[in-house]
């Protein structure tokens, strides 16, 4: 089903891709729209459009947005015209021939980026399923209470950001506890199922194409018995329960490294410090909670092209894990990962 | 009288027939761990408040251990009871199976136990020979029946019977096993009582929660409107947020509010301004004139009731931009945001509405350029608090700092940045009501 007849030649689908693409950049609504509508009306398979055109500029907008110092504004407006696109493709779609049972979509608690999951329930419509879209950022507690009322044949849970991974575990042992099982996936699991294997999901998706293609073989799908053995590392409890005091000494060490230039940290410059020391100790706990380094080098990593790309110095976030790392020396795991997560982008 | 089983079908969730599965306990029959294993999964019953999903787990657990096939009948006094059957994979040589069908009043009188046990309490008995559940059985299993059945009463069900049904192909079941079957019943019984109560309530809830729940906004020519609506109401503290847009052809109207209190009075206060105004517009529709008119209608009503609020229309201009005309009732003053990120406060004034009798509102104008947009937000934005800060709030200053950044954004976009870096300053945290509406003068004349 995947490899649908109606998909344009490469030609066809390159130029609808660019065209829309271009419009996008521009902040031109009117004109992205339009180029979807011609390519519906020429007959385009809906589920390409979605994936290849729609999915594929979000994912440019992202790189663009990481590398290229595009502003918040206008990534924020291109995203809205993918959900306006998004929504003319599925109006447009024609029901399918074989009902399927009930997906719930959700994204994790903490994570707004909601055009993946939206796009991979679309794609899920398309194939015949009944979807409900809970949005982003959903609470645990109004998942389970959703879960209870209308219980569907399975949740879809989308987590891009590896910081919400904790909030994503508790979802899917809330949908265990109420017997329904849950396929994950998104960028925030990795390249593999590994960590949606380890954080209890029945299924694993590495893409909507692959996640409507496993969903087709049930339902019913299989629900883990016991609840998942997480957090990972013992240390995880004792550092989420110090987060306030961590973020107080490397506020404190930020506050003097401005001063020692003779500035003030104050303001909008405040705000943002204390916004990039939350995701810091985030991903910290989330590594140590998933157990996966990775989690925390991949952050910073990506941390790291983003300043340099904007023209921030990288220098202090190296400063702040230094005094992290030594804030943590009775918590040898940290330790090591925050070490890790200091040295490692400094080879690339 | 009709071959058992087949009188109606009932169609499962997923739209007919028997669902197959994987069978997750693969502990050898007989094997004394069995017992221990259906025990420990009996837990599991507990999170379980649908009663379908409850049923057919039910159904499922006790087979390959303990039974080769489970059947859970329920039904209400004189009436024609369901029955789901688990299906051990051995019986159909494949995967396990769910089957579902209902009995005919004239099948289940037939079958006394269904009914009989119900006040006695779980004791385990055997069937006599001829009872429709063979045919059942039968059925369900394409064999003939040996072995041994035994059904047990459900208890727990209010105004509703129940019981469940073990059947073994071969071998009868020891004594052990059937106290398991009494003690599962119980069990699986006051689970699923609980998951029709819960049920009730939810249902309450919903239709509550429906009635506070904006509408969606309408599409509407050279407005673009953008909203974000997070509720309190998951942490049981449902708020008093609302807003409203209607579209009225040469201009919308809108009113956005927040009224005193939380629960279910902020609910019921909230309900009746929503309908005040829609009664009160056909016959006023100046926004300030409308204001004190719910006011007087407000304190008849209740004067310890009372509401902020922002109440107005917006009227597209000849020239491409909106003005705005809006009577305010102590609400923070909504956030004018311009294409290149300046940003300045439009402020009706006005005090609570509802409140006192001699108050005095005023109406204020603005036009908006194209592309400039007016962000009206409820104070669950600005109080909400940092647990990484000490609890510091939001404020007005970083509010008005991130809008700065979100000049030229789409309506429905920077209504979504606000709750975003609402939800990222809480971290987490429990919040109020968070509730921002956005009117947006279309960029270009014409489109939409």
């Amino acid at each position: 089903m995947s490899g649908s007849a109606a998909e344009p030649p490469a030609s066809g689908l390159d130029r609808t891709r660019d065209a829309y693409f271009e419009a996008v950049t521009a902040m031109d609504e009117a004109t992205a729209l339009d180029v979807v509508r011609r390519a519906l009306a020429r007959g385009d398979d809906p589920e390409t459009l979605l994936l290849e055109v729609v999915a594929w500029a979000q994912r440019r907008v992202g790189l663009l947005w990481q590398t290229d110092d595009w502003s918040v504004a206008r990534e924020h407006a291109a995203t809205y015209m993918g959900e306006r696109a998004t929504a003319l493709i599925t109006e447009h779609a024609t029901e399918a021939a074989t009902p399927r049972g009930v997906v719930v979509v959700v994204c994790a608690d903490g994570e707004w980026h909601s055009l993946p999951a939206r796009l991979m329930g679309e794609v899920l419509r398309l194939r015949g399923w009944r979807v409900r879209f809970l949005g982003a950022s959903v609470r645990t507690r109004h998942l389970a209470l959703h879960l209870q009322e209308y219980s569907p044949d399975i949740v879809a849970l989308s987590c891009s950001l590896p910081s919400r991974l904790i909030a994503a575990h508790g979802m899917i042992e809330a949908a265990r506890r109420t017997g329904v099982p849950a396929i994950v996936g998104g960028a925030g699991f990795g390249g593999d199922g590994t960590l949606a294997e380890r954080m209890g999901a029945s299924l694993w998706a590495a893409t909507a194409t692959e996640a409507a293609d496993l969903l087709e073989k049930g339902p019913p799908f299989p629900v883990r018995r016991g609840p998942a053995s997480l957090p990972f590392s013992d240390e995880y409890t004792t550092i989420l329960r110090r987060r306030k005091g961590l973020m107080g000494v490397c506020l404190r060490s930020a506050e003097e490294a401005h001063g020692g230039r003779g500035r003030v940290l104050e303001g909008a410059d405040l705000d943002r410090t204390v916004e990039e020391l939350a995701h810091i100790l985030d991903f910290l706990l989330a590594a140590l909670y998933v157990g996966d380094d990775r989690v925390f080098t991949r952050f910073l990593e990506w941390t790291r092209v983003v300043m340099e790309s904007h023209g921030a110095p990288w220098g202090h976030v190296v400063g702040v894990l230094g005094v992290l790392e030594a804030e943590l020396f009775d918590h040898p795991e940290a330790a090591a990962l925050v070490a890790l997560g200091r040295a490692a982008p400094g080879e690339g | 009288m009709p071959p058992p089983g087949t009188d109606e079908s009932v169609p499962s969730a997923d739209g007919g027939g028997p669902t197959s599965f994987r069978s997750v306990v693969s502990t050898l029959r007989s094997d004394p761990s069995g017992i221990a294993l259906v025990r420990e999964s009996l837990r599991g019953l507990a999170g379980v408040l649908h009663p379908e999903r409850l049923t057919e787990r039910a159904v499922r657990l006790p087979l390959d251990s303990i039974a080769d096939v489970c059947v859970l009948f329920a039904g209400r006094p004189g009436g024609s009871p369901r029955w789901t059957a688990g299906v051990s994979g051995r019986e159909n040589g494949g995967d396990g199976v769910v089957v579902r069908g209902r009995w005919s009043a004239e099948t289940a009188s037939a079958a006394p136990w269904l009914t009989e046990g119900a006040e006695s309490g779980p004791d385990a008995v055997d069937l006599p020979p001829g009872d429709p559940a063979e045919g059942l059985l039968r059925e369900v299993t394409g064999r003939e029946i040996s072995g041994q059945i035994r059904v047990v009463p459900l208890p727990g069900l209010a105004g509703a019977f129940g019981a469940l049904l073990w059947y073994r192909r071969y071998g009868r079941f020891t004594p052990s096993e059937a106290d398991l079957l009494s003690e599962y019943a119980e069990r699986v019984g006051s689970a699923l009582g609980s998951a029709h109560l819960y049920q009730y309530q939810a249902r309450t809830a919903t239709t509550l929660k429906a009635a506070l729940v904006p509408e969606p906004l309408p599409r509407v020519d050279r407005v673009e409107l953008g909203s974000s609506f997070r509720s309190a109401f998951e942490a049981e503290r449902i708020g008093g947020d609302f807003y409203e847009v209607e579209d009225a052809g040469d201009l919308i109207h809108f009113s956005f509010g927040d009224v005193c209190g939380k629960g279910n009075d902020a609910a019921v206060l909230t309900g009746l301004i929503r309908q005040s105004l829609q009664a009160l517009r056909l016959v006023e529709t100046a926004p300030l004139r409308l204001l004190e008119l719910l006011n007087v209608l407000l304190l008849r009503t209740d004067p310890e009731k009372f509401s902020t609020m922002v109440l107005g229309t917006a009227r597209p201009l000849p020239g491409g931009g909106l003005r705005i005309r809006a009577a305010g009732g102590g609400h923070p003053a909504p956030l004018v945001v311009g294409v290149d990120g300046t940003v300045r406060e439009f402020a009706p004034g006005g005090i609570f509405v509802g409140a006192i009798e001699e108050a005095v509102f005023r109406e204020a104008e603005t036009d908006l350029a194209s592309g400039e947009a007016m962000v009206v937000y409820s104070d669950g934005v600005t109080e909400a608090r940092n647990p990484l800060l000490d609890g510091e709030m939001l404020g007005e200053e970083r509010l008005a700092r991130l809008l700065a950044e979100c000049g030229g954004m789409p309506a429905p976009a920077i209504a979504d940045r606000v709750a975003q870096a609402v939800g990222d300053w809480l971290g987490g945290a429990e919040h109020d009501d968070i509730t921002v509406l956005v009117l947006q003068a279309v960029a270009t004349p014409g489109t939409s």
